[in-house]
Parts: C-alpha cells; sequence; structure tokens
C-alpha cells in the first residue's frame, strides 16, 4: 500500500476530525441525520468502526446506494426468464445470489441454465464472441460507474448473438425521493465519490438549491469519509444548504464528459420501481430506440412468472433499510433465517449491502 | 461493482490495457477514461473500465490540504494552495444568498468564499508537512 494510501487511513487525522465534529455537534445543538448513497462507503464506515468516532446525537444512515440492493425482485425474474429460454445470461458476481420471486440466477444455472459470472461488460461481449452459435445476454446492473461502460459496449459494435437486459439505475432522482420522504428526515447528504466522478458534482447544484440540504461528494478512504461528514456538519451549523466536492483527487464539477456522452448516447431516463423506494420517475435506464436490436426485452420474453410472496420475504425489511428507516438488527431475520450464507434479501447479498457488511464486521458496527 | 481501485498503466494496445493493482496485473479499456492516457499513468477503474485517470499531483495536494485544515484554519489552507485546479476544486464554496424563506440556500460561482463561519479555533503556528518524494 502506498504512502499516499495510508496517509488518508491516519488514526490522529480522524481522531482530530473526530473531536471538530464534536465542536460542530455542540454549535447544532440538536440531532442530526446524515445519508450517505454508496455501498462503499458503508463498506469503509463499518470496516474503519467510524460510527463508533461520531459525537452523540450525529447519524450517518445508508441510502439506497447498493444498486444490488434495489434492483427490484421482478428485474432478476426477467433474467431468470432469460436464462430458462436457453441464453448464455452474463453476470456480475453481486447478482449471482439476489432472490427473484421464484429464483435467483444461482438456482437457475443449480437448474440446468447457463449463467456465467463476468468482471466487466467486456468479458461479456467476449463472451459472446466465443460462442457465436449461442444467444448471451449480459444482466447489466449498477449505477453511472457500471452503466458507462455497459454504454461502451454497445456503441464499440458489439456481436449480433449479444443482447443487454439493462437493469441499470441512476442516483440522483432517488436521492430527491428519499429527501422528501417525511420520516427520514435527513439533513445532509454524502454523495458517492466514483458515481460523481462520471456525472461531476455539478448535477447536485438544482437538488441543492431546491430541498435546501447540503450534499458533499465524499471519497473511501476513512480520511475521505470523516472530511466529508465534517463539511457537512460545518453547513449544517451555519444553516446554509451548500455544495461541496471533498474527493478532489477524483471528482470535477464536470464530470468525465466522454464517459457521459457514450452514456447518454445509448441510455435515456425511465421511470422505474426500486426496491423499497417507490417507483422513481427517471431513475432507472433504458436503452434508447436507437440501440433496440442489442435490447434483450425485444429479443425475449421477459413477461416474468412471479411467484407467491415468500413468507420471509414479506419479514425483511431491506427496503425500509435502503430508505434509511430502519438498520440491519432491527429486523428478526438479521443473523438467523438470514445470513451471508442462506440470505434472504438483496442487502445480505450485496457485498455493499448493509446487512452482509453489517454481519462481516459483527453485528451493530457502534457497538 | 462499485468499487473503484487506482491502477498503474503497464502497456496499451489501442482501448485495452494492461494495469497493476495493489500488484494484480488486469485488463482494462480505456473506452471512456476521457484523457490521453500513456504508460505510467495512474487510472480510476471500475468493473474494467477506467473512469478516470488520476494526477499523482491531485493526492499529494489533497493531503496536504487536510494537513492545514486540520491544523485549524481553513481559509489560510484554502489561500495557501488555492493556485492550483486541484484545490480550487475542493476551493469551490458555494455563496450563501437569501431566499425569500430567509434561508441561505447557494449558487456555486467557483470562487472561493464562504458563509461567515461560525466559532473557530484558529491556530498560528505554521503547519510542519511532511516531506515526501515527488515520484511516489
Amino acid at each position: 500500500m502506498s504512502e499516499e494510501t495510508l496517509q488518508f487511513r491516519n488514526p490522529e487525522q480522524a481522531e482530530q476530525l473526530a473531536d471538530r465534529l464534536e465542536a460542530l455537534m455542540v454549535e447544532v445543538d440538536g440531532p442530526v441525520n446524515l445519508m450517505h448513497v454508496c455501498g462503499s462507503h458503508e463498506q469503509a464506515i463499518a470496516k474503519f468502526g467510524l460510527r463508533s468516532m461520531l459525537p452523540d446525537g450525529l447519524s450517518l444512515r445508508m441510502g439506497p446506494g447498493c444498486p444490488v440492493c434495489v434492483t427490484n425482485m421482478p428485474e432478476v425474474d426477467e433474467a431468470v426468464a432469460v436464462a430458462n429460454q436457453g441464453a448464455i445470461v452474463a453476470t456480475y458476481g453481486d447478482m449471482f445470489r439476489v432472490p427473484g420471486t421464484k429464483q435467483s440466477l444461482a438456482d437457475a444455472r443449480a437448474d440446468g441454465a447457463d449463467v456465467e459470472i463476468v468482471y466487466s461488460a467486456s468479458e461479456a461481449v467476449e463472451l459472446a464472441e466465443e460462442n457465436p452459435d449461442e444467444e448471451v445476454v449480459f444482466f447489466a446492473t449498477g449505477f453511472e460507474t457500471t452503466a458507462a461502460p455497459t454504454a461502451a459496449i454497445l456503441v464499440d459494435d458489439p456481436p449480433e448473438n449479444f443482447w443487454v437486459l439493462s437493469a441499470h439505475k441512476y442516483v440522483p432522482p432517488a436521492m430527491e425521493v428519499v429527501a422528501e420522504m417525511p420520516d427520514t428526515d435527513i439533513d445532509g447528504f454524502l454523495a458517492a465519490g466514483h458515481a460523481a466522478t462520471i456525472t461531476g458534482y455539478g448535477l447536485f447544484e438544482p437538488f441543492v438549491e431546491e430541498y435546501e440540504i447540503p450534499v458533499v461528494v465524499g471519497g473511501f478512504e476513512p480520511i475521505d469519509v470523516m472530511l466529508g461528514i465534517e463539511r457537512l456538519l460545518e453547513y449544517i451549523s451555519e444553516d446554509v444548504a451548500g455544495l461541496e466536492n471533498a474527493y478532489p483527487r477524483c471528482v470535477t464539477r464536470e464530470g468525465n464528459r466522454a464517459a457521459l456522452e457514450t452514456m447518454w448516447s445509448v441510455f435515456e431516463k425511465t421511470s422505474g420501481e426500486w426496491r423499497g423506494i417507490a417507483e422513481i420517475p427517471g431513475a432507472n435506464l433504458a436503452l434508447r430506440e436507437e440501440y433496440a436490436d442489442y435490447d434483450a426485452r425485444e429479443r425475449f420474453d421477459v413477461e416474468p412468472e412471479t411467484g407467491g410472496p415468500d413468507p420471509l420475504t414479506e419479514q425483511c425489511v431491506c427496503g425500509d433499510i435502503m430508505a434509511g428507516k430502519a438498520d440491519p438488527d432491527e429486523c428478526d431475520l438479521f443473523g438467523e433465517e438470514c445470513t451471508p450464507g442462506n440470505p434472504v434479501g438483496a442487502c445480505m447479498v450485496s457485498s455493499e449491502g448493509t446487512c452482509k457488511i453489517w454481519h462481516e464486521y459483527g453485528g451493530h458496527p457502534d457497538l | 461493482m462499485c468499487l473503484g481501485i487506482p491502477g498503474e498503466i503497464l502497456e496499451i494496445d489501442g482501448l485495452t490495457a494492461r494495469a497493476e493493482f495493489w500488484n494484480v496485473e488486469k485488463e482494462v479499456r480505456l473506452d471512456i477514461v476521457g484523457d490521453e492516457i500513456e504508460v505510467g499513468d495512474y487510472v480510476l477503474n471500475h468493473a474494467g473500465f477506467a473512469i478516470r485517470k488520476i494526477p499523482d499531483d491531485d493526492v499529494e495536494e489533497t493531503i496536504e490540504l487536510y494537513e492545514s485544515l486540520l491544523a485549524g484554519d481553513e481559509d489560510e489552507a484554502l489561500e495557501e494552495i488555492g493556485a492550483t485546479d486541484a484545490t480550487l476544486e475542493f476551493g469551490d464554496r458555494p455563496t450563501a444568498v437569501d431566499s425569500p424563506e430567509g434561508t441561505k440556500t447557494t449558487t456555486i460561482d467557483g470562487i472561493a468564499q464562504r458563509p461567515e463561519a461560525g466559532s473557530r479555533t484558529v491556530r498560528e503556528e505554521p503547519t510542519e508537512k511532511p516531506e515526501r518524494d515527488a515520484d511516489e
């Protein structure tokens, strides 16, 4: 690990930042609810025990920041339906075991369907090139950081036996929905540094103005996260809805123009159901008409046969966790019927899921 | 799926490159990196695609900014290193404007300005910066 990386894990600096947070909380003189919207932030927070460094009255919740977790069960059902029709389905590893209403892709593979795990969109294309007599469908999931790569392979003229089943999601509209939820009461957002690397942080200007909630873009090392929280608290203590980039080594105001142009040339925003949040206008990314030839929904029958509700799924509070209304240890299933080895909900499947992260680090990270 | 990792470019073949991530070599695509990439550059990698070239200077300057910030005088820190692109990004301070409701909202105008801060301890002593090799 480089010296630079270690610098971002300097416990003395983290302590100093924690002291500043204490002082700012005295100025604020009341409870503060912050929300981050990225699984990688939750990873850093849990791994380095950052919540234990936060002053009393300052809560930091995870919002809808895990793309696997907000993928709706019927979207998994669509991928399973395609696999069961004989196509090779290529998927990122963290979607493999996410339950649909009837089956996960892992279940479908156990029953004989051909499901392959890939690490990048270009690997899915290679799979199609290596199997010219097969139909290959890339189950494309994730936020802007993976939507741009999916777009890149589609503009690069992939083979005719290749299709994309897009379940890509776009974060900013979901933040608006959460900001409007009366029972979440968020005072500030820590925005995801890598999504903002693509989109630029200028994207949040209208949000900050309309909702009068400060937004700070943060990185993923412990000091980055603590600094992001400190900046947010500074704005809250001054009653200012500010926008700031606390991750300048990756993020600019404009973002990555090449990636954005590619992404919007292939995708358009559509309304979509996010697990546990709501039907969100403009928060799903669908292939544009120009790319209909590569759209798996045009080629395959994706009207999924949904199964009846699983009684355990009914008890799973993953949706409330995604909306920042509940913590994993408030779920009766957590660590009992629902474990990483036998997950009930998506939050326990993905490496970015709050339940899995909390489980990995021994329950409630504050303890 | 969303974990971005910085890696060093070892060789380039068109839009495909080999990069080293913490002693592991991987193939990475350059389709959407949005910058001219050369061998020796650092890129941020996401699911097999480089999404940004990371200037070495940015890392170093960010660390220096943190140190100045933590020494307690933010304005001095911004002034001190506000002349570089990377830190100007950080120094993009919203300008508070009064909205009709009386709540302060902001517009960004790229000028390093901030609203009147609350009480903050200001220390006068200069910050010592650790020495660092330029090529790190």
